[in-house]
């Protein structure tokens, strides 16, 4: 029997992993899929959000720890992670009468802010409009690979003694007298403990313990550019009334500097539509657009994620004794991430005498771009866009056996068309021959 | 001395060329020489096509010395080699060649929507790339590829690109033009761009100008280009 059991291994359920296994405790995580964070988590924008309004919230006050940890854990884990600030700007004069107001608001409640002239903001920022009448830089604002930041939490935990069991869907649940059986398509397993990280599904794995909640899908999609460097910053427009379900998206940039634009939110009624429609890449382009002279060039891709929305707030309880909700995890999860991980772990002290470990292993990770091949002598570079080289490739799908998985963590073939047959010639030869049912299988 | 960035079509003849003018040429390749028209020369149809470039290419090949390295600054040239780095206080002509653009859809992105170019290279390795073809877009090389494909697979066309997918894992039907398809593979093309992830500068050449797939086009690019530049007939 372990002692905890972790379900879904997104962002969430990857740090919650990693935490645990600094100390004394089994535990195992059960994900549907072949690798980490393939799910909400891969879609999301990969914003580390400075904060989130109203500050009362729940997720606002985790989104601001959660930024705060953000250098550590990035150091401790080994992703990337860069505070590129975030630009808010105004476009008209009642909001930029508004300036002075919100950084004062913002210092308040602790977030560095700093009024920007117009002279100022195209400095920063020449793409940006003439017409826009000033902005608000906000410094730790930044931006991860939200499928790295995941997987190397995994990696870390992995090498800490978590068992991660891929490919594995939880089927139900059954409360025995001090433990739980959790069913699962390879087997079942018992735990004292359950957490309950499914993001999407988490209301159905709620209700395998009789807690009625439900998880509602709200679909936001992306358009990725291909001129990097279009914007250094984030950018978005102070909004006239501030939208309560949504921050309203913006010019974003992605870790690689690729512009990325969006999300929006659309109500969808199924947990799998990820489609993405013509009109809103269109709505997109239409209200971001007027904040720049220009649009960036070349759309190399559009995407959309789903949030787990489960009313305004995260929904982080223990409804039944013994199962912890950590369910809703809407924007900013990412952000929040590691200080979720950080409030599970009270929760579950209240249970388990938590001990810690003598020592901690820190894997080797050399799938860091920054550690990109210094020589050619015994490697050789595959993508050239984002450097990836053929052992760094071949590492990661020794370790997830899954092409979507090397696409998401190396970024390898996610610029451009050049490399993209090699590398499912390298994945597919070397490992996964038997394995994918032989086919081609990567879009 | 000129250094060349790039060991295609467009870099070895240019290679060639300034070489027999009298010119020192270094030419460098991340890879192994010979760019998509070695891919080409792998596929019978294309070889027909190509025929005319590859043979002028592979007679460059043997004559000029390409070395491996991966060029991944200008001024100065910076090489990262099986040595380490190497710093080259010269200019630079790129001849890195051209891309497909992405091939990016409306609707799911489900496994099997390729790129001519990818697809091409797939299907050089001896790999099987689906069974229902969807061909969109119009381009003399989605000729050729209809070709090659319709031996082994069922081959539709649209010349639209504009393509609606649906499909969970794979694709299952593509809507174009205000038609739906029945098929498990998409090959869209919608043109194609300059290669030059690391944004080197210096005096583009061939391909990486043309961006097209009709050699004759980069042919005349790279001769106008030598003569002109070079002087060199």
């Amino acid at each position: 029997m372990r002692d905890v059991a972790i379900i879904g291994a997104g962002v969430t359920g990857s740090f919650i992993a990693k935490e645990l296994s600094k100390f004394k405790l089994s535990v195992a995580v059960f994900e549907r899929k072949l690798a980490p964070g393939l799910e909400q988590t891969k879609a999301c924008s990969g914003i580390i959000h400075p904060f989130q309004l109203p500050f009362k919230l729940l997720r606002s006050r985790l989104c601001l720890q959660g930024n705060k940890m953000m250098d550590a854990e990035a150091e401790e884990l080994g992703f990337e992670f860069k505070r590129v600030g975030l630009i808010t700007v105004a476009t008209n004069p009642l909001t930029f009468l508004a300036i002075p107001f919100i950084v004062l608001y913002l210092r308040l409640h602790g977030v560095k802010a700093e009024a920007l002239s117009k002279k100022k903001l195209l400095e920063m920022e020449p793409n940006i409009n003439d017409k826009v009448y000033g902005g608000v830089l906000i410094p730790s604002a930044g931006v991860v690979n939200p499928v790295e930041m995941t997987a190397k939490a995994c990696m870390f935990a992995e090498a800490n003694g978590v068992e991660f069991f891929y490919g594995c869907e939880v089927v139900g649940i059954e409360r025995k007298e001090d433990r739980f059986l959790i069913k699962t398509k390879k087997g079942d397993f018992e735990a004292k403990l359950v957490i309950n990280c499914a993001g999407l599904y988490a209301d159905e794995i709620a209700r395998m313990v009789g807690y009625d909640m439900k998880i509602v899908p709200g679909k936001g999609s992306h358009i990725v550019f291909a001129e990097k460097g279009f914007t250094s910053h984030l950018v978005v427009a102070i909004p006239l009334k501030p939208n309560k379900r949504t921050k309203g998206g913006g010019a974003l940039i992605g870790f690689d500097g690729k512009p990325i634009w969006g999300p929006n939110l659309i109500d969808v009624e199924s947990k799998e539509d990820t489609s993405v429609k013509r009109e809103e890449i269109e709505g997109i382009i239409a209200k971001f657009s007027p904040l720049f002279k220009k649009t960036p060039e070349e759309i190399i891709a559009v995407y959309a994620g789903l949030r787990s929305i489960a009313g305004q707030d995260f929904v982080i309880n223990e409804p039944v004794k013994g199962f912890i909700n950590v369910a809703g995890i809407q924007s900013p999860g990412l952000t929040a991430a590691p200080a979720i991980a950080r409030m599970v772990l009270e929760m579950v002290s209240k249970h388990l005498e938590l001990k810690k470990k003598d020592e901690i292993v820190r894997p080797e990770f050399k799938i860091s771009k920054s550690e990109a091949c210094r020589s050619l002598e015994d490697d050789e570079i595959v993508c050239l866009c984002n450097m990836v080289t053929k052992n760094q490739v071949l590492r990661v799908a020794e370790q997830f056996k899954c092409f979507d998985a090397v696409k998401q963590i190396t970024w390898a073939g996610m610029d451009c068309e050049k490399c993209k047959a090699e590398i499912m010639k390298l994945i597919g030869e070397r490992i996964l021959k038997d394995s994918e049912g032989g086919e081609i299988a990567w879009s | 001395m000129v250094v060349i960035v790039g060991a295609g079509y467009s870099g070895l003849i240019c290679a060639k060329k300034l070489t027999d003018a009298g010119l020192k040429v270094r030419i460098f390749d991340f890879g192994k020489p010979g760019g998509e028209l070695s891919t080409f020369s792998k596929i019978p149809e294309f070889r027909d096509h190509y025929g005319k470039f590859i043979d002028e290419m592979n007679s460059a090949v043997e004559e000029v010395a390409v070395e491996r390295g991966c060029v991944i600054s200008t001024n100065p040239i910076k090489v990262l080699t099986s040595k380490g780095m190497q710093v080259i206080n010269d200019s630079a002509i790129i001849a890195t060649g051209a891309v497909d653009r992405n091939p990016w859809t409306y609707g799911k992105r489900p496994a099997g929507i390729f790129s001519p170019e990818t697809a091409i290279k797939l299907i050089s390795y001896g790999y099987k790339i689906g069974s229902k073809i969807l061909l969109a877009g119009e381009d003399k090389i989605l000729d050729i590829l209809e070709k090659v494909l319709c031996v082994d697979y069922d081959v539709e066309r649209t010349k639209s690109t504009e393509v609606y997918v649906e499909g969970n894992k794979r694709v299952e039907s593509v809507e174009a033009d205000g038609e739906k398809f029945k098929c498990d593979t998409l090959i869209l093309f919608r043109g194609r761009r300059t290669f030059n992830p690391k944004n080197l500068s210096g005096e583009v050449v061939g391909n990486a100008l043309v961006c097209s797939y009709d050699y004759s086009l980069v042919k005349k690019n790279v001769e106008d280009f030598v003569n002109l530049k070079y002087r060199v007939d």
